[in-house]
C-alpha cells in the first residue's frame, strides 16, 4: 500500500485539514468503488474491491489520530508492536491504573451516572494527551525523543473511551 | 485482471442501453420485488394484481407452492408449510433449537452444521426455501419485463452477521439471481424517501411488521449510511395487536374460554380487519359467532384500538429509548423518522411514533412497499442505468470482526461501522515451544468474551517451521467486500505457509452443498445446468469485451507500448471467437482469464491514473472555490 499521506495527496503532518480528507475519500470512493464496477465481471470488481479497500484503509489512517501518529513515527523508523508496547512513564502508569480503578467501581455499582462524570473528566484528559501528540511530532521528520511515549498515552486515552462507552451500553441493556 | 471502465462524464456516446434490474424485500412474513420502468419505481404486482407475497412456502409430495396459495395450507399441513424462515437463515443448529418452540415445522438437526427443515418434498434448509421464496420473485420480475434480469439488490436486517447475509446471497444464487449488492432494510428505506440527498442528517426506521419490531438509528454523512444502533424485538409485531383485539371481542361476547380452533381463526380474521377499517374510519362494526351459532355484534371505536395496542406500542417505545441509548442520541437528535412495515399504517402507531420523537413521520410511501423500492432505486444504479448519478452508498460493516486468542477473549481486528470494503491485518504468534499448529476462531460481536460473540467458522493453520513459543509470526488478514462478506487468510512470515478460508461453512452451506442443490433444484432441472453456465460465460466475456475495447479506444495509446497491445489483442480476439462459437463455458472461461492476465498492467495503470486524476480534478475546484 502507497503511503496514505501521498494516496490523499496531503502533506504529511500530525494534524490533518479534515473538511479536505473527507471530501477526497468521497471522490476517492466515487472513482472507485466497486459498486461502479458491477457491470464489467467479477475481476474488475475484485480488483477495485482490493483498491477501495486500501483508500478505505489509508482514510482510516489519517481520520483516526493514534494511526495516524504512529504512521507519522514509522516513516521515521519507529517500531511499534501493539501487543507488547507500553508507557514507560511510572507517572502514567500510576494514572492509568487510578483511571481505571475509578471506571471499574463505577461499573461494578452500576452507577451510570459516576461513569457519566468520569467518561466527561476522561474527555479532557484525551484532548491534553492530544496536544502533547501534536507537540512532540510537531516536525514529523524528526519527532521528539518521547513521542511514541505520548502517543502510548493516546493510545491508552482512546481504548478507555471504547471500553467506557461499551460499558455503558451494557449498562444500559441491563436495565 | 478484468479491465475496469473509467468513463469521463460526457464521453459515453453509445446510445443509452437499459438494464433489467430489481430490487427485493426478502421479509419474515412478505416479500416483495420492485423495478425502475421509465424512471417511475414500482412493486411489482402477480397475475391477480398482489403486490405482496406471503414468504410461505409449501412443500407436498407432488409439488411446491409459494406465496398466497402455500399460505391456505398453513391450517390443514402445518409441518409441510413453512413460514418465517428468515428466522432460520445462517443460523447454526444450536440458535434454531431456542427457537424451535415457536415453530410449527419439523426441524432436523445432529448430521449437519446447517438445520434442516423435514418435509414432504424432501429435508429442506432455509436457504433453499428462502431461494423458493426469491425464484417465485424472479420469474414475476422477469414475466413483467420480458426479459432476464441482470441483477438484483437484496435487502437484509441491519443486524444480520456475516453467516446471515452470506445464506441471503447463497439463496439468491440457487434461485438463478445475480445480486448486485446486499443493503440494509433502514438504508434502503431512506433512499427510498430521498433522504441519501442531503448533506449531513441522523435518521430513525422504525419497522413495525406482521411478527418483527425494528428500529434503526441511521446517519448520513455525504452519501455515506452507517447504521449508529439497531435494536427491537424479534415477537413483536402487528400479530400480537389482532390478538388483543380478539382477546377483548372473545370476552365481550362471553366466549373467553373458546378453544375451537376454526372459530379462533374467525375471530383473528375480524379482528385485523376491524384493524385495518380503523385506519380509514373512526369506529367499525365487529362480529363473532358463538358455538350455538348466535352472532355477537359490538363496534370497536379507535380509542378502544388504542387503549389495546397501547402495551405493545409501549414495547416499542422502550425499544427505541433502548436504541437512542445505544447512539448515544437524545430524541432531539432525530431528524427524520421513516415508516416501514404494514402495522405502521394504523394512526395509533403514527401518533405514538410522533410522540416520541417529536416530529411526524415520513409516511408518505406505502409502508409495506417503501423496502423494495428503496432497494429497487438502488438496483438500477448499480445496473448502470443512471450513469451521472453522484449516489454512492458506503456501507460499514455492522458487527465487529475478530479471533479468540488466549483464554477464550477477543482480540478484534476489524471494528463495527469499519467502512468496508476492507482488509486489516494483525499479527499473532504461538504460545508454545515447538508448536506447529494454530487454530484460529473467527468470531462477529461486540463483547470481549467469546462464548457471548457469534461464532463465524474455525480453521487451522498448520505447517509452522518449529520455533521457540513467541517467535512465529503470523499475520491474519481479514477481508470484508462491498456485501460485507469476509474472507479470512492467515500467513506464517518467517516460512510462508498459508491458510486461506472463505468464511462460510460454519453454519452456512459449503459451495459443494450448493452445487448440488443447483442440480437438483426444480429449476435447473428445466433451465439445463450446461445452457444456463455457457450462458454466465458469455455475458461474462461480453462485459470484459466491451470493457477492454472501450478501454483501448480512449487510452491504449497512453499506456500501451505497441507490443504489449500486440499481445492484449491477440488475447481479445481468442476469446471473441471463442465467446462467438459459443459452445464451450470452460473454453470461454480460459480465454477471458487469458484476457484479464495480458491486461493486468493496462488496468492497473489506468487505475492509478484515474487516482490522479480523482485527486488533480479536487485540487482544480477547491481552487476555483477559493476565488
Amino acid at each position: 500500500m502507497n503511503d496514505p499521506f501521498e494516496q490523499f495527496d496531503l502533506p504529511v503532518a500530525f494534524e490533518v485539514d479534515r473538511p479536505q480528507l473527507d471530501e477526497r475519500f468521497r471522490r476517492l470512493q466515487a472513482e472507485l468503488h466497486p459498486d461502479r464496477f458491477v457491470r464489467q465481471g467479477d475481476q474488475a470488481r475484485r480488483m477495485a474491491a482490493s483498491v477501495a479497500a486500501d483508500v478505505n484503509e489509508a482514510y482510516a489512517i489519517l481520520a483516526d489520530d493514534y494511526r495516524r501518529a504512529v504512521h507519522l513515527l514509522e516513516r521515521t523508523g519507529v517500531d511499534f508492536d501493539p501487543e507488547r508496547d507500553t508507557s514507560q512513564n511510572i507517572e502514567f502508569i500510576a494514572a492509568q491504573i487510578e483511571w481505571r480503578e475509578r471506571l471499574e467501581e463505577a461499573a461494578a455499582a452500576r452507577d451510570s451516572e459516576a461513569l457519566e462524570v468520569a467518561g466527561g473528566e476522561l474527555e479532557q484528559a484525551r484532548a491534553a494527551a492530544r496536544a502533547k501528540v501534536a507537540q512532540a511530532l510537531k516536525d514529523p521528520e524528526a519527532p521528539a525523543e518521547d513521542a511514541k511515549d505520548r502517543v502510548l498515552e493516546l493510545r491508552f486515552f482512546d481504548r478507555l473511551l471504547d471500553e467506557m462507552k461499551r460499558t455503558r451500553r451494557n449498562l444500559a441493556a441491563a436495565e | 485482471m478484468a479491465l475496469l471502465q473509467i468513463t469521463e462524464p460526457g464521453a459515453d456516446s453509445a446510445p443509452h442501453q437499459r438494464h433489467l434490474a430489481a430490487g427485493i424485500d426478502r421479509g419474515t412474513t412478505h416479500s416483495l420485488v420492485a423495478t425502475v420502468r421509465s424512471g417511475e419505481v414500482d412493486t411489482l404486482p402477480d397475475e391477480q394484481g398482489r403486490h405482496i407475497l406471503p414468504s410461505v412456502v409449501h412443500y407436498a409430495a407432488d409439488g411446491v407452492t409459494v406465496g398466497h396459495a402455500a399460505a391456505e395450507h398453513a391450517a390443514d399441513d402445518p409441518h409441510n408449510t413453512i413460514a418465517s424462515v428468515k428466522r432460520l437463515i445462517g443460523r447454526g443448529a444450536a440458535d434454531v433449537a431456542t427457537l424451535s418452540g415457536e415453530l410449527p415445522f419439523r426441524l432436523k438437526t445432529g448430521e449437519s452444521s446447517v438445520p434442516r427443515i423435514e418435509t414432504a418434498a424432501g429435508d429442506k434448509t432455509a436457504v433453499e426455501v428462502s431461494a423458493d421464496i426469491l425464484n417465485t420473485l424472479r420469474e414475476r420480475a422477469e414475466a413483467t419485463l420480458g426479459d432476464e434480469l441482470e441483477g438484483v439488490v437484496i435487502t437484509v436486517p441491519a443486524y444480520f452477521d456475516d453467516a446471515q447475509r452470506q445464506a441471503t446471497r447463497d439463496a439468491a444464487q440457487l434461485a438463478g439471481l445475480n445480486v448486485l449488492r446486499l443493503i440494509s432494510e433502514p438504508t434502503a428505506a431512506a433512499v427510498a424517501y430521498g433522504l441519501d440527498q442531503g448533506e449531513e442528517s441522523t435518521i430513525a426506521v422504525y419497522d413495525l411488521g406482521g411478527g418483527t419490531f425494528d428500529i434503526s438509528i441511521l446517519q448520513l454523512r455525504r452519501g455515506v449510511f452507517e447504521v449508529l444502533a439497531t435494536g427491537g424485538d424479534s415477537a413483536l409485531g402487528g400479530d400480537d395487536i389482532d390478538r388483543a383485539i380478539a382477546g377483548w371481542l372473545l370476552n365481550a361476547a362471553g366466549m373467553a374460554g373458546e378453544t375451537d380452533a376454526q372459530r379462533l381463526r374467525r375471530v383473528l380474521l375480524s379482528a385485523r380487519q376491524a384493524k385495518e377499517a380503523l385506519t380509514e374510519v373512526q369506529r367499525t362494526p365487529v362480529e363473532v359467532q358463538r358455538a350455538d351459532g348466535s352472532m355477537f355484534r359490538a363496534e370497536l371505536d379507535r380509542a378502544t384500538l388504542m387503549q389495546l395496542a397501547g402495551p405493545l406500542l409501549e414495547r416499542t417505545m422502550g425499544a427505541c429509548q433502548q436504541v437512542l441509548e445505544d447512539a448515544g442520541l437524545d430524541r432531539e437528535a432525530i431528524d427524520e423518522v421513516v415508516l416501514v412495515g404494514g402495522s405502521t399504517r394504523m394512526p395509533a402507531v403514527r401518533e405514538t411514533v410522533e410522540g416520541f420523537f417529536g416530529r411526524a413521520p415520513r409516511a408518505g410511501i406505502d409502508p409495506d412497499r417503501v423496502v423494495a423500492i428503496g432497494a429497487a432505486q438502488q438496483a438500477d444504479i448499480l445496473a448502470g442505468n443512471k450513469p451521472d448519478t453522484e449516489l454512492l452508498l458506503l456501507d460499514v460493516i455492522p458487527l465487529s470482526l475478530g479471533l479468540e486468542t488466549m483464554g477464550g477473549l477477543v482480540e478484534f481486528i476489524i471494528p463495527r461501522n469499519t467502512t468496508i470494503p476492507v482488509s486489516r491485518a494483525q499479527e499473532f504468534t504461538t504460545f508454545k515451544d515447538g508448536q506447529t499448529a494454530m487454530s484460529l476462531h473467527v468470531v462477529q460481536g461486540e463483547r470481549d468474551v467469546v462464548d457471548a460473540n457469534r461464532s463465524l467458522a474455525r480453521f487451522t493453520l498448520s505447517g509452522i517451521p518449529p520455533m521457540v513459543a513467541g517467535a512465529a509470526r503470523i499475520r491474519v488478514t481479514f477481508q470484508v467486500d462491498a456485501d460485507g462478506l469476509l474472507n479470512v487468510t492467515a500467513r506464517e512470515q518467517t516460512q510462508g505457509v498459508e491458510a486461506h478460508i472463505e468464511v462460510k461453512p460454519s453454519y452456512g452451506l459449503t459451495d459443494s452443498e450448493i452445487e448440488q442443490m443447483l442440480r437438483d433444484s426444480a429449476s435447473s432441472a428445466r433451465d439445463d445446468m450446461e445452457a444456463r453456465r455457457l450462458r454466465e460465460q458469455q455475458v461474462e466475456a461480453d462485459r470484459v469485451l466491451e470493457a477492454l475495447d472501450a478501454a483501448l479506444e480512449s487510452d491504449g495509446d497512453r499506456y500501451l507500448e505497441v507490443e504489449e497491445r500486440e499481445t492484449i489483442e491477440q488475447a481479445r480476439d481468442a476469446l471473441r471467437a471463442e465467446r462467438d462459437q459459443g459452445s464451450d463455458p470452460d473454453a470461454i472461461e480460459v480465454a477471458r482469464k487469458r484476457v484479464e492476465y495480458a491486461s493486468e498492467a493496462f488496468v492497473a495503470r489506468r487505475m492509478n491514473d484515474s487516482i490522479r486524476r480523482a485527486l488533480a480534478g479536487h485540487n482544480v475546484s477547491e481552487y476555483d472555490a477559493g476565488n
